[in-house]
């Protein structure tokens, strides 16, 4: 945890939590833990923990997604201020029936009166909590407005409104052509080139990044003479830019026209070593390789955010590698291609999900192997 | 006993590294070990001169030290195809294979294809992952051209453009690999 973070919680429990609240650095020495399963670090500890809360602690998962152990508290992001009130009450009044029932507390834990549990609310002081946050995205990943959300509740953006949907309309355009596309706005303009496939933004990448939340309409326009290619003095490879615009411009939201309840495969792996990393792309890239899965159920299995997975579904539909089921009717549609299409697209039927812990050794070992290539 | 030895000695923890030559397989090992790589090269007497000065005979060592003082080994395979009885040997209870092509080389696809045949029958379709080298160099042909070669023999693997000497390059190709492996793979302990 930063020291802003800590500095937030020590606040937080001055003021809302009547001084019964404390921020310990240790999560052993703690009563409740905090634990927001959508970074690694918390995926680590809740793993540890085999989803269970410990003797004389209780947890509380934070997180994104709605999928959690069912046994421990939860507190779904974003959570104001009175809901992680709320959880940690709830947290506290669990740690009261568990010393009540016999069970133990960490040492100089719970209230004044040590491990008796009869202390009364006011004297109660939970060595509280631990918060790990996945700051790594953060910068560029803020989420979407979950009060506008699409049907059936599930939160989705139009490409067609953002630059991203009119790159794509303009590569398919440069493409059908042979010719450049130049991409005009009220203030500014792309060029693409339908020969070399690169485009010049001559923008940095914080502009565009916010270029990439503005709504807008652009014009598109045919320039240059058709198989020759345009002289684009900084210029990048289109896919790359497309999926950068996905990436940010999805914000955890579905691209319109996909459904939430639909089932995913990837039909190639993504180049993850130069593309924008998505938080967790590696994963769900190896799962849906394997298999047909829905996003639901691709967050449960790995544990990571809905977001994360509707992010990364924006991603990889840039780059036209991604096969949808639409679950129910039976038919399987190639999504539409904004940025190339090629052969290979025929898959073979899902095959059956990997079995997990299947091999409990040879699982250890490529987890410690993991995590030393990740220190 | 030295490093080597006592590597091959035991050798049930193992990855593989192998590609053509000049591949950068030798520069890949070096760059994932957590020691110095001990090398067998030796001066190149054939048509891999033209590739480069040196060339691996043997094989190349390293090695990644987990917690627990345990080890996994690292063996980069010769290139060269009359050194395949060395593939045997090293592919035996591998983890799984980063197998690296030189896109600067006449014919990438080709070898492509001829080391994953080879090594067909010695790994399963989710054991491997494909680094494809000095693309700086040569743009073409492109990654969507080894999925296709891929494709045909029923390989969905990680195609990554990778530079051997990037140690986040080569700890991405070998993380596709193992999340390949296992997809709900925790990512630490």
């Amino acid at each position: 945890m930063d020291a802003n973070t800590a500095y937030s919680y020590e606040f937080f429990f001055r003021r809302m939590g009547g001084e019964r609240y404390r921020l310990v650095p240790r999560e052993e020495d703690a009563n409740v833990l905090l634990i927001d399963v959508d970074s690694l670090e918390g995926r680590r500890i809740i793993h540890q923990r085999e989803f269970r809360d410990r003797p004389g602690q209780v947890t509380v998962v934070i997180s994104a997604n709605l999928s959690h152990p069912e046994q421990l508290l939860f507190l779904r992001k974003p959570s104001s201020s009175a809901a992680l009130m709320e959880v940690l009450e709830a947290a506290l009044t669990r740690l009261v029936s568990d010393a009540v029932a016999g069970r133990q507390t960490p040492a100089g834990s719970l209230g004044q009166g040590g491990n008796s549990g009869s202390a009364p609310q006011k004297e109660r002081v939970a060595s509280a909590a631990m918060a790990l946050e996945d700051t790594r995205f953060n910068h560029y990943l803020f989420r979407h407005d979950s009060n506008r959300q699409g049907e059936g509740g599930t939160a989705v953006f139009d490409p067609d409104l953002y630059l991203y949907g009119a790159v794509s309309r303009a590569l398919a355009l440069a493409r059908e052509h042979r010719q450049g596309v130049e991409i005009n706005w009220e203030l500014s303009s792309l060029s693409l080139c339908g020969v070399s496939g690169r485009i010049d933004s001559g923008m940095v990448e914080s502009v565009m990044r916010s270029v990439a939340l503005t709504r807008m309409k652009p014009a598109l326009t045919l320039i240059g003479e058709p198989g020759k290619a345009l002289p684009l003095a900084r210029s990048e490879p289109v896919d790359t830019v497309l999926w950068r615009l996905a990436v940010w411009t999805s914000r955890g939201r579905l691209p319109a026209g996909v459904q939430g309840d639909a089932r995913f495969r990837l039909t190639r792996w993504p180049n993850l070593t130069r593309l924008l990393p998505t938080p967790h792309a590696m994963r769900i890239s190896a799962l849906w390789a394997r298999g047909e899965y829905g996003a639901e159920e691709t967050a449960q299995r790995l544990m990571i955010s809905l977001g994360d997975v509707y992010s990364f579904v924006a991603a990889v539909q840039s780059q036209g590698l991604l096969r949808v089921s639409a679950t129910g009717a039976q038919a399987t549609a190639a999504l539409a291609e904004p940025a190339r299409s090629g052969p290979g697209q025929a898959r073979e039927p899902a095959t059956p999900a990997p079995e997990a812990g299947a091999n409990r050794k040879m699982g250890g070992l490529l987890s410690r192997i993991l995590a030393r290539i990740l220190a | 006993m030295n490093t080597l030895q006592e590597g091959l000695h035991r050798s049930h923890h193992k990855i593989l590294i192998a590609g053509p030559v000049g591949a950068g397989k030798t520069t890949a090992v070096a760059t994932l070990s957590d020691i110095p790589p001990v090398r067998t090269d030796e001066l190149a007497t054939d048509m891999t001169a033209l590739q480069k000065s040196t060339t691996t005979v043997a094989l190349d060592y390293g090695r990644i030290d987990l917690d627990g003082g345990e080890h996994v080994h690292i063996y980069g395979a010769p290139g060269q195809e009359r050194f395949d009885f060395m593939w045997d040997i090293l592919s035996q209870g591998s983890i799984g294979l980063l197998l690296l092509v030189n896109n600067h080389r006449p014919a990438p696809l080709q070898d492509l294809s001829f080391f994953v045949d080879s090594f067909s029958q010695r790994f399963q379709k989710t054991q491997f992952a494909v680094g494809v080298t000095h693309m700086d160099e040569s743009r073409a042909p492109d990654l969507d051209a080894y999925h296709q070669i891929l494709e045909k023999r029923g390989c969905q693997v990680p195609v990554f453009e990778v530079d051997a000497r990037d140690r986040d390059d080569m700890k991405s190709l070998l993380r596709a690999l193992l999340y390949s492996l296992d997809p709900g793979l925790v990512d630490h302990g």
